[in-house]
């Protein structure tokens, strides 16, 4: 794991770092010339390098460090033998530090190695996901004087799965205008350019198909991306939701036509925010978009009302749902885990109820103490329920077994750049993954 | 005597698993999670451990691969919910990807001990 042999120009800027930042006479790492130079020779080459601090750790849990030194250190010398190549490096700087140089990786394929190495560390020692609090990420550059620049990697809570959806393909829609002048809102001068969208499959339980795929927003931040209606300024801003939304609808078209034209028996979620369809200005802008549509391409979708407050009133719901039709279809609406709102859903038609874990950001556990209750009550109304965001086998174990109709997350599977034809779907394959991962 | 590690986020199934098997003369030692489960497993190891299927943070099946995977001696006994179909299928993906024996719920203290004596017994059978 630790000495390079096959590049010698590598060995010894390895060597030189190693020294500096042992106490062998020069600076602490973050001011590390040997460092700074290390990660001009990689980047020259085409690799890429982190620097990953367990410091948080050690100052937060003295009692627990020693322990969890040499926990760490077979951890990660595990995680190298099963993704780095011939080339790549992990080398421990210091009791705390350690060097991941990846030769000829992507920056996005190095910090996920990077990320899952830190997070993994501090979901096995401390039981948690979110590495904030226990580890850091740091890219590196040098500058011309062979200064080390260290920059902290964006770390957000859901850092590692951002960046899981980094790694896969995502294609860029083409993004001209397709719809009669007449359909456009305002300020649809000024789109914004940063947004992009993946297909995320939703996988029926009933008969283990995955034969809807949801079609979502994504907008880079930091070295990974936010989704849905984060990626908005203000997600309070009903001029702000209609505008995205009404983007996500006229993006669909192109992947919907495709399906049709393939003969595919697939479907297109989409989302559509409370705030839209609840003022009158958008939602006569979101209806006029939808207006544009063929009563075929309307067909392939499958709408979902998010952002719905706990406190509606029935009558209100009624009215948002009532937007929709009678150009929509299927519409099902998103709740919070804890709902009581299954009569009011019920009796304004939606067809299913879900929650989305990913977002909600509530733990594990508490997510598993409340979806029993949460199908009971869909169940007694006679409400469909799926579950969104599902991340961890865990939770996908809890969550299959609970009873839900519908999931769909990370865990369950990749998300994809188009929507393919209906997926079957083997109730171990977050297994069978799970234990080729583990074997090697 | 077996040394048997008892893996459950609920402390009732946790309580009721420790009262039947030390009625029966083994050492239990709990665990609330898999990873502690098997944290508890590397640092002194098993006979025999019952873990429940539907764990937070790292599930059952997920624990019976670790588990079966660095060490191969360990006896396993997966448990879940039993009644609804969806739990049983988890119970034969235990089965498939590691647990040597599976048991839904409810089950009868006779039902566990008839498990616990066979795989300790052929444990036992194989060392000499």
């Amino acid at each position: 794991m630790d000495r390079p042999g096959e590049d010698g120009a590598l060995a010894g800027l390895l060597d030189a770092a190693l020294a500096e930042t042992r106490g062998g006479g020069g600076e602490p790492w973050p001011q590390s010339p040997a460092l700074a130079r290390l990660s001009g020779y990689v980047a020259a080459r085409g690799g890429a390098l982190r620097l990953i601090d367990f410091s948080p750790l050690k100052a937060s849990r003295p009692d627990f460090w020693p322990a969890a030194n040499t926990e760490i250190h077979e951890f990660i010398a595990a995680v190298a033998a099963r993704d780095l190549r011939h080339g790549d490096r992990f080398v421990r700087l210091d009791d705390a530090t350690y060097l991941l140089v990846m030769a000829q990786a992507s920056e996005m394929g190095i910090h996920h190695v990077a990320t899952k190495v830190a997070e993994g560390v501090t979901r096995e020692l401390v039981g948690r996901h979110v590495l904030l609090d226990f580890a850091s990420v740091h890219s590196m550059s040098g500058d011309a004087e062979g200064e080390s620049l260290f920059r902290l990697v964006s770390q957000e809570e859901e850092t590692l799965d951002e960046f899981l959806l980094r790694v896969r393909t995502l294609t860029r829609i083409n993004r001209e205008w397709r719809f009669p002048r007449e359909a456009r809102i305002d300020d649809e001068d000024a789109p914004d350019t940063d947004i992009e969208f993946i297909f995320r499959p939703l996988l029926a339980l009933r008969d283990r198909t995955m034969s809807t795929f949801l079609f979502m927003p994504l907008r880079p931040m930091g070295d990974g991306y936010i989704s849905g209606y984060a990626v908005l300024d203000d997600p309070g801003d009903p001029s702000e939701t209609c505008r995205l939304d009404v983007m996500t609808l006229r993006h669909a078209i192109g992947a919907i036509d495709d399906i049709m034209e393939k003969g595919a028996r697939t479907l297109i979620g989409l989302q559509v925010h409370a705030l839209t369809l609840g003022h009158s200005g958008t939602r006569n802008a979101y209806r006029k978009a939808l207006a544009s549509l063929t009563s075929d391409q309307i067909s392939r979708i499958v709408f979902e009302l998010a952002g719905v407050p706990d406190d509606v009133e029935t009558a209100e719901l009624e009215a948002v749902a009532a937007a929709l039709r009678p150009t929509a279809g299927l519409v099902n609406v998103q709740a919070r885990l804890g709902t009581g709102n299954f009569q009011s859903f019920r009796a304004a038609g939606f067809r299913a109820v879900g929650i989305d874990v990913y977002s909600s950001g509530a733990a594990e556990a508490e997510v598993m103490q409340g979806i029993d209750d949460f199908i009971e009550g869909a169940r007694r109304h006679q409400l469909k329920t799926y579950i969104l965001g599902v991340r961890s086998v865990s939770l996908y174990t809890a969550a299959v077994t609970a009873g839900f109709d519908y999931m769909s997350g990370h865990a369950l599977s990749e998300a994809f750049s188009a929507p393919t034809e209906v997926v079957a779907y083997r109730l171990d394959q977050p297994f069978t993954h799970y234990s080729t991962r583990s074997k090697n | 005597m077996a040394r048997i590690l008892v893996i459950d986020d609920e402390s009732l199934a946790r309580f009721t698993l420790r009262a039947i098997l030390e009625a029966a003369g083994h050492e239990v030692v709990e665990a609330t999670n898999g990873n502690e489960g098997i944290a508890l497993q590397k640092a002194d190891p098993f006979d025999l451990a019952v873990t429940d299927v539907i764990m937070p943070e790292k599930a059952g099946v997920e624990t019976a691969i670790d588990l079966k995977r660095d060490y191969p001696d360990l006896k396993i006994i997966a448990i879940s919910g039993g009644g609804r179909t969806r739990n049983l299928d988890f119970l034969r993906l235990a089965k498939q990807f590691g647990a040597d024996e599976t048991l839904a719920k409810p089950f009868s203290a006779d039902e566990l001990m008839a498990l616990v004596n066979r795989l300790i017994g052929a444990a036992e059978r194989s060392e000499r």
